[in-house]
């Protein structure tokens, strides 16, 4: 080995502090491009494989009712590959609680030609004496259901046990959710497959089919399968075929894609820039400290561009002895992601895959903003005179001129004099410093901030909006009558009648499900509010929609809109746009039930009621109401609350404490360096002061308070910088069904704030040991030498 | 001199000081058992050869570094035995300190970097009467960087007996200074020992500034080798070398 590869082995060993410091902030850089990135991509090949394997269809559309003798005319239209016809209802599964369930035919012990099973466990129902389902893997595992076990299902109001012969997953069903329901809540929704005889009788719709499920041979032949497929039906229901992109699961599963994707590009950005930033000013100051031993090489007859390779040699190691951590922690916190997914998303298998040009890029960035700094340094001190190593240090020109002769200076210390005038002599240096430290605590608010956002959205969603207790859906249409006997119950505090109709919107270029729901001229149980979540009062006339969706798919006020009914009569509704309301979870459609009645062609009422229970009473009521022939379902706010809090929760985990590890790696890395850097630099006059009669411990203080002044400073910019990256994170993940309003709540900046002191105290710690060991003889270099 | 300087307590009195540096298993005896006493008022010139121990035996002085055997007291102080608490009282208290490179912060002024000392003091001068005494009140408001290298050493100066110590220990002060401005330096020195009547000791390796010392002490390879009561002491501007 060569004398200066060894001098790099030894400087590194010798910096050890120093490169972990930097390593640390590779690490996360890199760690933070390869998960994210990583993630990205094993979602999207999970996505897409299943799709393909599976043969998801390319083309959906839902009918009141169409007899057999049309499949033969859809099979033959030019484009169709495969067609699968099939009765869709909704029902009900009796658990302790009731939940929705969408119930699908498929042939008899065969797997459909479109939007094939996966088999979890068991087999495929038959047709048989017994009714047996295959059942979504969601829902069984929330009940810890297995083939063999019953079940009590209620479809048209006709209640039937069945056995369950399989559990399945479906490329349909990727991400399961309930009617108006944005997150998963596998408790309260089902998916349900039997074969097509049995749920032809349950439905009574013998002979016939009101789904449709089909692929084509060419993507670009799906617009026109579409127009076949219309024109053909278009005496058996209004509603327009749609393509796999307005399927709720596929939507929602794109809609994560993109978000994953975006959160791919803007992790890194911010991380990975961070890191950049961080390790070029790192090894720009810890060249400077170099420069003896730089003139002294140069001294000794090596050529700059031997002395330059040297230091780059040594700034590539200290990389990558970031780097390659980064990439192990990159697939550790990619996998969490992963693992993540796969409990909302169902795909087959969904391993998390190491992207390979994440790897790359990931490296090469550490690897280029290193050598840059580095470089940049090492030209400048390629300029100097190879005799500086034998002079006498030079003092070095104090260009900052603060504090001299002005008022205040009478009432600072020659030491705080001292302390300012360091930092203020490099304001670029300064700005840097404080920059990276605030970074620390941007990022520790980004982490932290979430948890406030998701809470302020659920308490906005569940204690603003919903201030009911249950929330029913009738069988029917009922009367005042009906609704005042179940207000009669004992223990009911309130109630209030709503019309909700199931919809799918159709917005120019796309379509959307929601529920519009009809309310009375006075609200007591619900509340609407505006998009910045203030009170707002139902319109005379007109419909408020969601302000985050409708908005952006262009609707203004006075528009007309369009919404196809859902369930019988699949007619469609045209609404004046009134205004807009602000809705933090899923999207919505409010107006006076008056109106929406007048828009109706059925008899006129309610099919809902809030109600509000007295605590004590909740459970007993809960499962009388449930009970009753005229409730479909109940939905319980306490334990849809749980739900959501416990998914939103366990979706935000992982990135939050990627993130917050992340502002730690930073604020240790960037504090120690600094001290340890500034101790460099410093050791002369601190070993000035001690000749002079002050204490180590006093002496040192003037690093302390340079420090801590620049951490003091970087704090509250840190705070600010983080709402900053707060909002752009937050327009960034806003999907069509939720809104994430940036709320930060006081604690978190304290915290954000209170996560860097730890990093202070342990970067002054280790360099008070290194200061402890070095002589005030050292510092001075005047001992003897023979 | 010599009669009063007997007849008086020393400062500072060493026996038999030794000092052997420990580097990587490899053993140097900087000192190999000096034996000196030193007394108020005196002007010492410590002359030897690079490696002699000269700074050795000035920083043990001097409480920067400790002896590894053999005693050192100043007056009834053993520095020997001080823990490192004491030895920075003991610099505060007693000691002033001018070295070959001077030391000065950068970031204060000349006035500051006497100031720095006169903050914590007991019975300091005034920072511009220290300056004064060194002829540099004049650039008082610069800072290091933009003064000569003598004029440098003359803050250092100004700043070493702004606290009125009771020593003076100069490592190698003109050492890095050309003639003219090293003779300033010296005057500087003298002045401080003559009217403040400060014991001050001066190592050097340049012989020729022992001619204005009361006393000339040798070092050779840890050892004094010689030491010789100046009878005849040249002024300052006989100086040259």
């Amino acid at each position: 080995m060569k004398a200066l590869h060894q001098k790099t082995i030894r400087n590194l060993i010798s910096l050890r502090a120093q490169t972990a410091a930097t390593g640390i902030l590779v690490m996360f850089g890199v760690s933070s491009l390869v998960s994210t990135w990583s993630a990205y991509e094993s979602l999207k090949s999970a996505r897409d494989r299943y799709y393909q394997s599976h043969q998801l269809g390319d083309v959906f559309s839902e009918y009141k009712m169409v007899p057999e003798s049309i499949e033969r005319k859809i099979r033959g239209v030019p484009g169709v590959e495969r067609a699968e016809f099939r009765i869709s209802i909704q029902g009900l599964i009796r658990t302790d609680d009731l939940a929705i369930a969408r119930f699908l035919s498929i042939p008899s012990g065969k797997n459909p030609e479109v939007n094939r099973l996966h088999l979890r466990e068991g087999r495929l129902p038959e047709f048989r004496d017994e009714l047996e389902i295959a059942l979504h893997e969601g829902f069984a595992k929330a009940y810890s259901l297995h083939p063999g076990d019953a079940l009590t299902i209620q479809i048209e109001g006709k209640r039937e046990r069945v056995r369950i012969a399989g559990i399945a997953i479906s490329p349909e069903f990727v991400y399961a959710i309930g009617p108006g329901v944005p997150l998963s809540d596998d408790r309260h929704f089902a998916v349900v497959w039997m074969p097509k005889k049995h749920l032809e009788r349950l439905a009574s719709m013998q002979d016939s089919f009101n789904s449709l499920a089909l692929t084509v041979r060419d993507p670009k032949m799906i617009e026109s399968v579409k127009g076949s497929v219309d024109w053909l039906t278009r005496d058996y229901g209004v509603r327009a075929s749609f393509g796999r992109d307005q399927l709720s699961s596929a939507r929602l599963v794109d809609q994560e894609i993109a978000q994953q994707k975006a959160s791919a590009i803007i992790t890194p950005l911010v991380f990975l820039g961070i890191s950049a930033f961080l390790i070029h000013v790192i090894f720009a100051r810890l060249l400077g400290i170099q420069r003896p031993e730089i003139a002294l090489l140069k001294a000794l007859g090596y050529p700059d561009r031997r002395i330059t390779s040297h230091y780059l040699e040594m700034v590539v190691l200290m990389i990558l002895i970031g780097a390659i951590p980064g990439i192990g922690m990159g697939a550790f916190f990619g996998g969490m992601m992963a693992r993540s997914y796969a409990r909302f998303f169902r795909f087959p298998v969904f391993g998390f895959e190491l992207h390979p040009p994440s790897v790359a890029v990931g490296v090469l960035v550490a690897l280029a903003s290193g050598m840059l700094g580095a470089f940049l340094s090492l030209r400048e001190i390629s300029r100097l005179p190879p005799t500086q190593a034998m002079r006498a240090p030079i003092p070095r020109a104090v260009r900052s001129r603060v504090l001299l002769g002005s008022k205040v200076s009478a009432f600072l210390s020659m030491r705080a004099r001292m302390v300012l005038r360091n930092l203020f002599s490099k304001p670029l240096r300064l700005a840097f410093t404080v920059f990276g430290i605030s970074m620390a605590s941007a990022v520790m608010v980004l982490a932290l901030s979430w948890g406030d956002i998701t809470d302020y959205m659920i308490l906005t969603q569940f204690q603003r909006i919903q201030r009911e207790d249950l929330d029913v859906t009738f069988r029917k249409m009922v009367s005042g009558s009906a609704l005042q006997s179940i207000r009669n119950f004992s223990g009911v505090l309130d109630l209030e009648g709503v019309l909700r109709i199931p919809v799918r919107f159709r917005i120019a270029g796309f379509s959307k499900e929601a529920v519009i729901s009809g309310w009375p001229e006075k609200l007591h149980l619900r509340k609407l509010l505006n998009g910045k979540l203030q009170d707002l009062t139902l319109p005379a006339r007109g419909v408020l929609l969601s302000e985050a969706f409708f908005k952006k798919g262009g609707v203004r006020v006075g528009d007309l809109v369009y919404a196809d009914r859902i369930d019988p009569p699949f007619d469609r509704l045209a609404l004046r746009v009134a205004g807009f309301s602000g809705d933090v979870i899923g999207i919505g459609a409010h107006l006076r039930m008056s109106e929406l009645e007048e828009a109706l062609t059925e008899s006129r009422g309610v099919n809902g009621a809030l109600l509000k229970i007295d605590p004590h009473e909740l459970e007993s009521l809960y499962r009388k109401l449930k009970d009753l022939p005229l409730v479909a379902t109940i939905l319980r706010k306490d334990s849809v609350y749980y739900g959501f809090k416990h998914t939103l929760a366990a979706m935000i985990r992982t990135g939050t404490t990627l993130i917050t590890f992340f502002g730690l790696g930073i604020a240790f890395g960037v504090i120690y360096n600094s001290i340890r850097v500034s101790f460099s630099e410093r050791s002369r006059d601190i070993a000035s002061l001690r000749v002079l009669g002050l204490s180590e411990k006093k002496a040192f203080r003037i690093l302390i308070a340079e420090v801590a002044l620049q951490t003091a400073i970087a704090l509250p910019m840190g705070c600010l910088l983080g709402v900053g990256l707060t909002n752009w994170m937050m327009t960034s993940v806003n999907t069509e069904d939720f809104t994430f309003p940036v709320v930060i709540d006081r604690s978190t900046f304290l915290y954000a704030v209170i996560l860097v002191i730890p990093a202070f105290f342990f970067s002054v710690w280790s360099v008070r040991r290194l200061a402890r060991k070095e002589s005030i003889l050292d510092s001075l270099k005047i001992r003897d030498t023979g | 001199m010599g009669n009063s300087r007997a007849a008086r307590e020393p400062v500072f009195h060493a026996r038999g000081l030794k000092k052997i540096y420990q580097t990587a298993g490899v053993s140097v005896a900087a000192l190999r058992g000096v034996d000196l006493d030193l007394f108020p008022g005196e002007f010492v010139v410590i002359l030897g050869p690079s490696g002699s121990g000269k700074s050795t035996l000035l920083n043990i002085l001097g409480g920067l570094d400790s002896a590894s055997e053999g005693e050192v007291y100043y007056r009834d102080h053993n520095l020997v035995q001080a823990s490192p608490e004491e030895l920075t009282r003991f610099r505060r208290e007693h000691v002033g300190f001018v070295f070959q490179f001077y030391n000065l912060i950068s970031s204060l002024t000349a006035e500051e970097n006497v100031r720095l000392v006169t903050e914590i003091a007991e019975n300091p001068m005034d920072p511009m009467d220290a300056l004064r005494s060194v002829g540099m009140e004049g650039l008082s408001g610069r800072f290091p960087s933009e003064l000569s290298g003598g004029e440098q050493q003359r803050v250092a100066i100004a700043r070493a007996v702004s606290k009125r110590p009771d020593i003076l220990l100069c490592d190698e002060p003109t050492g890095a200074l050309d003639v003219e401005t090293g003779r300033k330096v010296i005057e500087s020195i003298l002045a401080v020992n003559r009217d403040l009547g400060t014991l001050s000791v001066v190592i050097t390796h340049n012989t020729a500034i022992a001619g204005v010392a009361d006393r000339v002490v040798r070092l050779a390879s840890g050892g004094i080798s010689e030491v010789i009561q100046n009878t005849r002491k040249v002024a300052i501007r006989e100086l040259a070398w």
